[in-house]
């Protein structure tokens, strides 16, 4: 039994994360800081496509102190919404601020999934989600760089379901993210 | 305790406001003036709203860097005649987070000034300004090698200063924040930079030796909790030195009735003390949602029938009552009073006593464990996960140290909870002669509709301890007239002494007005 909260987090090379990163803001060069719940198989999978080691753990008052000293161009990750509450305010005093959101909850056995951020990037996510099934986690970090692009540009939200049954080991609903420095 | 109608914004001159922002521009530097719409004036919200009607946004922020500073802000807006309120760090979610009583004021954020003056290691004490946190106090603590801590809340990113003025608590032995108290420097209205402690002798100059909260005299402190009569710009804090041992452990209990029981055998363990104060009995729900969701536990969204709270408590392994605690001091007093509890159990039918043990047990232990050892972090943050994108407003209330007391209001708050289709999920923790009840009403902070319906149950639970004879300890902007009207006997003394202080200290009523139902002009000016 799970008693404590612990993350998975990471600051991984941009190029690791995916290829498409000409477009983005992210250049290859920077790094990016990844944050996933350790607590749940989806955010795990999550962590992994990302090419996070299952053994970079920090419990939160670890992980708080991490995001002090954070100097990466970019925060991604997935996990629970009140992770995320608290770590979009903990960076926002550091100058880091959201260009992406997605919710991803547990509806009659599908993930139903809200996205919200750069139009194109969004809607590109969303039609990839809609055919991964429960591999959900693992085509939302292939496009993570992507979802950091001109945050400047027209904002929309997008929502799809996937297909199959959500792992059973989550909380109903997580969020991803991506915040870049300003 | 019926609904009031909406408070007006407060009443401040256009063109006064807009000369304050010019000269306040000009004394800060105009970065550090926040107005208009793009310029972040959001932050300074309630983001656990539980009444989404109620405009409390400000005309303006400012965030001023040092005394000085401050100084000029106050003297600014005493001329033109501009109202403030004061904020450390904006986290007091639960209780208004980063929002004024009243929209139209101009909030003081005063998180620019986040320095910890001095710690000293041999006197045990450390002096920091508003914006420090709990994070960074125990960052600057462990850089430094330091074996001292201090008692953090389970929200430990909110500020050390603002969480004490709000009469916080946290979980070791000194949770009591305000007993924590050595010292205030403040700012009154007119300008006065005052030392509450030993700093006031001429001799100390304004630089405390932070080791004792009063002096001669009047012992002026405490008058600072929860109040509005100045800005507070630096804090002594009383740390303790960590134990050479500390045992963590918990006591549950099967049933939801052996409450009553369980508060009884702790009793003359807390007076004698060998359990220490600060220790919590949660109640299954609670320490439950830190690792589970209400979705998670399929069937409707309303409150989790009494089978379901059984099953899933043996699934999890938790009592109805979970009760955590730790012990202390050396090896031989810890295995002492670890005995005297275990005798204090016997023949309680159904209570398990378990001691953490690092290697992963049942929810909330090691959480526990870490908070009595002064372990700062966000992670019960968690619990508000069990309605998805959570909030919660708190219901806090002081009754005695009896477990029919406790049995009561549990069996009253659960009833009532049931009836407006709210899961129960609260602690009480014990203080030297009293519990306080913690009961977090956790709604989906996206949803007005269930805002609306805690803030409908929240007035019904305060109604109802009024009428059992507990009063409220600590409450969310949305009522503060109400609980201040609660302490109203003979003839509302108490509020009418805080008036005259308010109206003596704070002539121009510019300090939070409305702050624990404390208006300025002897309440003549009232929510006007
Ligand atoms: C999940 C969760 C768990 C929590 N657990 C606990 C807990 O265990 N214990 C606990 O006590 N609380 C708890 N809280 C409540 C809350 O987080 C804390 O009390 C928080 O520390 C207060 O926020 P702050 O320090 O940012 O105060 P602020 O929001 O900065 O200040 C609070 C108020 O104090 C006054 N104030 C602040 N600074 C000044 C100043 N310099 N001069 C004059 N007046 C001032 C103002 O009226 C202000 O509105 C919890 C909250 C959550 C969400």
């Amino acid at each position: 039994m799970l008693d404590r909260r612990t993350f998975l987090t990471g600051a991984l090379s941009a190029t690791l994360l995916a290829p498409a990163l000409a477009r983005a803001r992210v250049s290859a060069a920077s790094t990016v800081r990844v944050v996933v719940d350790g607590g749940c198989e989806d955010a795990r999978a999550f962590a992994r496509a990302c090419g996070l080691s299952e053994s970079a753990h920090q419990d939160a008052a670890s992980l708080a102190a991490t995001l002090e000293d954070m100097r990466e161009t970019a925060c991604v990750g997935l996990g629970r919404d009140s992770q995320v509450f608290v770590l979009t305010r903990l960076l926002a005093s550091r100058g880091y601020r959201p260009v992406y959101e997605g919710r991803h909850e547990l509806v009659a056995a599908r993930t139903r999934h809200t996205l919200r951020g750069a139009r194109d990037a969004v809607r590109t996510l969303a039609t990839a989600l809609a055919d991964a099934g429960d591999a959900w986690p693992r085509w939302l970090a292939t496009a993570a760089p992507r979802l950091a692009h001109a945050a400047s540009l027209e904002q929309a939200t997008a929502r799809t379901v996937s297909g199959l049954a959500a792992r059973g080991d989550g909380p109903g609903l997580l969020v991803s993210w991506c915040l870049l420095r300003a | 305790m019926k609904p009031r109608d909406a408070l007006p914004p407060a009443r401040v001159d256009a063109g006064a406001l807009d000369a304050a922002l010019e000269e306040w521009r000009a004394a800060l530097g105009p970065q550090w003036v926040l107005s208009g719409k793009a310029s972040g004036l959001a932050r300074y919200r309630d983001d656990f709203a539980p009444d989404a009607a109620q405009s409390r946004a400000p005309h303006a922020a400012l965030q001023p860097a040092n005394l000085k500073q401050v100084q000029k802000v106050l003297e600014i807006a005493r001329r033109r005649g501009v109202p403030l309120w004061p904020l450390a760090t904006g986290r007091n979610l639960g209780y208004g987070g980063a929002a004024a009583r009243q929209a139209g004021v101009v909030m003081l954020d005063l998180q620019r000034m986040n320095r910890v003056l001095e710690i000293n290691e041999a006197l045990g004490y450390a002096l920091v300004e508003p914006g420090v946190s709990h994070l960074d106090l125990q960052r600057e603590l462990t850089r430094r090698g330091s074996a001292l801590t201090a008692a953090p809340p389970a929200a430990g990113w909110g500020s050390v200063l603002g969480n004490l003025l709000e009469r916080g608590h946290g979980y070791t032995p000194r949770a009591e924040q305000f007993d924590n108290l050595c010292g205030l420097q403040l700012v009154l209205a007119d300008g006065t930079v005052v030392e509450t402690g030993l700093g006031a002798r001429e001799r100390e100059r304004g630089k405390p030796r932070a080791v004792l909260p009063w002096r001669h005299g009047l012992p002026a402190a405490s008058l600072f909790g929860q109040a509005n009569f100045a800005v507070v710009t630096r804090l002594g804090l009383a740390l303790t030195p960590r134990p050479a041992v500390l045992r963590a452990y918990r006591v549950s209990v099967a049933a939801e009735d052996d409450l009553r029981v369980l508060v009884e055998r702790l009793r003359p363990l807390l007076l004698d003390g060998v359990v220490a104060p600060g220790g919590v009995i949660v109640n299954l729900l609670l320490d439950a949602a830190l690792v589970t969701t209400r979705r998670r536990l399929g069937g409707d969204s309303g409150p989790l029938a009494a089978e379901a709270r059984a099953r899933l408590g043996a699934e999890l392994g938790l009592g109805a009552w979970n009760y955590h605690g730790a012990f202390a001091g050396t090896a031989d007093s810890v295995a002492g009073d670890a005995q005297a509890l275990r005798e204090a159990l016997r023949g309680l039918a159904g209570a398990r006593l378990e001691f953490e043990d690092g290697t992963g047990s049942a929810p909330g232990v090691a959480l526990h464990a870490a908070l009595a050892r002064g372990v700062a972090s966000t992670e019960a943050h968690a619990v508000l996960d069990w309605v998805g994108a959570g909030a919660h407003l708190d219901v806090d209330t002081s009754l005695p140290l009896r477990g029919d007391a406790a049995l009561a209001a549990f069996r009253a708050h659960q009833a009532l909870c049931d009836e407006h289709g709210l899961d129960y999920l609260a602690a009480f923790q014990l203080g030297p002669r009293d519990l306080r009840h913690r009961h977090l009403l956790v709604f989906a902070r996206d949803d007005a509709q269930a805002g609306a319906r805690v803030a409908k149950l929240y007035r019904a639970l305060a109604a109802a301890a009024d009428g059992r004879g507990e009063g409220v300890l600590r409450t969310h902007l949305d009522f503060m007239d109400d609980i201040a009207a609660q302490y109203a006997w003979s003839d509302q003394a108490w509020l009418r002494t805080c008036e005259s202080l308010k109206d003596a200290l704070d002539p121009g009523g510019l300090l939070a007005p409305g702050k624990s139902g404390l208006w300025p002009g002897r309440g003549g000016r009232k929510r006007d």
